[in-house]
């Protein structure tokens, strides 16, 4: 007898994870750090007692595609696009089983647009803070024709399995870079209610990722343009509705509504707000055609430019004077346009962010 | 019982309590204690090192100077930020992030002491001098001009088309 209620105690301590795994059903991988863990449940629950007292801002409404703001609404778009969090680790280390499947919707691509990168001298690969991997894995899945399942452990025996059928399937890796000291805003008491809404706001961001559908798939960043802070690299939105203007009207509500969060905090979650509208771009400049000769020719220019700057990267040297040139000739081509009245300028628009599937 | 037994009933009362430990312990964490980061030691360590700062007093100015002094040496460039991995500029670096305290301190100490002019315009003649800074984040720059303009009520209208673009959203938010 006492045998037996031992072993169904031990048994019901050892699956206790799976149960206690995360706030409304949000699994997270046992294999993220206890104190991560813990960070992110208490973020969770900051967010589902938040107070958004005041009127929200019609575009946040309309960005979320809700009537009303508050913290079920909010909450409730978080879990539709993430389903579980899992541990900051190479995909290759992760465990994913894959089936043929010729269910994938038909289509267009998404919009991935062809980065230049500048050579980087030395720079760290730096620290994850958060991305959206179920989104990489349901395109890898679909362009290989194959449905991958990740198997995410939950407990000391347990664990759950989660089919890519979809990009809301929502698998959000965490890293240390979110959890970091510098990175909070109140250092001092790190459990501070600015420091949550600072992750919220990124997992707001990364939730976004969970959209969209053939053209519009997954969100996925462009390339910032020439003369920007982060020029060359994905770190922009060309579209109104992405991951960044996501993040900054989140950053934006809860600024107006934060009010335990001191001034000193609020000045550094509108310099986080910046931060994400400075990379949403609003227009496109393109050059037109068969305008000027002198265009044509620094068209050509920069085309072989760039041409010869690939055939570096894919060599593994690419060079600064190759890069700079780029950036001249660019900077050179859009003066030059602008003079003679050469520029078009496409409007950025919103995206169609209702998420495609796997036809079941 | 035999032997056998009793060493599978030890040895799963012991198991059984120390996993009812860890779920007391787990259970009894209190919510509003500091949630650790990943770097558990080094960052108590550190907590216990901001406090014992803070006790020694610091005047206002003193503050002041220290806020301006961190960022005037401390800011990265533009052209650093552009070295760093896609990884880490996919959010706000880090290397902004962790100066972003004493923009805040700044606007923190002007709220406090408003009476305050000599201090208000050390606040004043830094973002003054922040905003022209051609190699800082525009974010940082756009940031200063808005205070430039909320605090001193100069005009925003000299500035770079996407430096005023920023600026404005930035002093249009609310609770600014």
């Amino acid at each position: 007898m006492i045998l037996k209620s031992l072993i169904s105690f031990t048994i019901s301590m050892l699956l206790m994870p799976q149960v206690q795994g995360g706030d409304r059903e949000l699994i997270m991988s046992s294999k993220i750090g206890k104190d991560q863990r813990k960070t992110l449940k208490q973020d969770l629950k900051h967010l589902v007692e938040f107070n958004f007292a005041k009127a929200a801002d019609s575009r946040t409404l309309e960005l979320l595609n809700v009537n009303d703001l508050n913290s079920d609404t909010a909450y409730n778009w978080l879990r539709a696009r993430v389903s579980s969090v899992i541990e900051d680790s190479d995909v290759n280390k992760l465990k994913i089983s894959a089936k043929a499947s010729q269910a994938y919707p038909n289509n267009q691509d998404p919009t991935i647009e062809t980065a230049l990168p500048a050579p980087r001298q030395g720079g760290s690969k730096g620290v994850t803070v958060m991305s959206n991997i179920g989104t990489a894995l349901y395109y890898a899945g679909k362009t290989n024709n194959q449905l991958y399942t990740l198997k995410v452990k939950t407990g000391l025996f347990s664990s759950k399995k989660i089919p890519l059928t979809s990009p809301r399937s929502g698998i959000i890796q965490i890293g240390e870079g979110l959890f970091m000291k510098k990175y909070l805003m109140n250092k001092i008491d790190e459990s501070a209610m600015a420091n949550s809404l600072g992750r919220m706001a990124v997992f707001f961001h990364e939730a976004r990722h969970s959209d969209g559908n053939g053209k519009s798939l997954g969100f996925f960043h462009a390339v910032c343009p020439s003369g920007h802070d982060f020029q060359g690299s994905y770190a922009c939105d060309r579209n109104l509705n992405g991951p960044y203007s996501i993040g900054a009207q989140m950053m934006k509500e809860f600024i107006k509504n934060c009010d335990e969060c001191s001034v000193s905090e609020k000045e550094q979650m509108r310099l986080r707000y910046l931060d994400s509208i400075n990379r949403v771009l609003d227009k496109t400049p393109v050059v037109r055609e068969n305008v000027d000769a002198e265009i044509e020719s620094l068209k050509l220019q920069l085309d072989t430019k760039k041409m010869i700057y690939q055939l570096e990267v894919v060599t593994g040297k690419p060079t600064l004077e190759t890069y700079n040139s780029i950036i001249n000739l660019e900077k050179e081509l859009l003066a030059k346009a602008n003079e003679l009245d050469a520029i078009e300028f496409i409007p950025s628009v919103d995206w169609d962010a209702n998420s495609e599937r796997v036809r079941m | 019982m035999k032997r056998k037994h009793i060493i599978i009933l030890t040895a799963l009362f012991i198991t059984a309590a120390y996993l009812g430990r860890e779920y007391r312990l787990e259970q009894s964490m209190p919510r509003a204690v500091p949630v650790a980061a990943p770097q558990v030691r080094s960052t108590f360590a550190e907590n216990v090192k901001v406090n014992e700062e803070q006790t020694i007093t610091q005047s206002a100015e003193e503050k002041m100077d220290l806020a301006i002094s961190k960022l005037t040496n401390s800011m990265p460039s533009i052209e650093s930020i552009r070295q760093l991995g896609e990884q880490e500029i996919h959010h706000m670096p880090n290397s902004i992030a962790e100066l972003s305290e004493d923009l805040g301190n700044i606007k923190q100490l002007i709220h406090d002491y408003q009476d305050d002019t000599h201090l208000i315009g050390k606040a004043i003649a830094f973002y003054r001098t922040c905003s022209t800074q051609t190699q800082w984040p525009s974010t940082v720059r756009a940031l200063c001009l808005a205070n430039l303009h909320e605090v001193a009520g100069e005009s925003l209208d000299s500035a770079h088309v996407e430096l005023y673009r920023l600026a404005k959203l930035a002093v249009e938010l609310p609770e600014s």
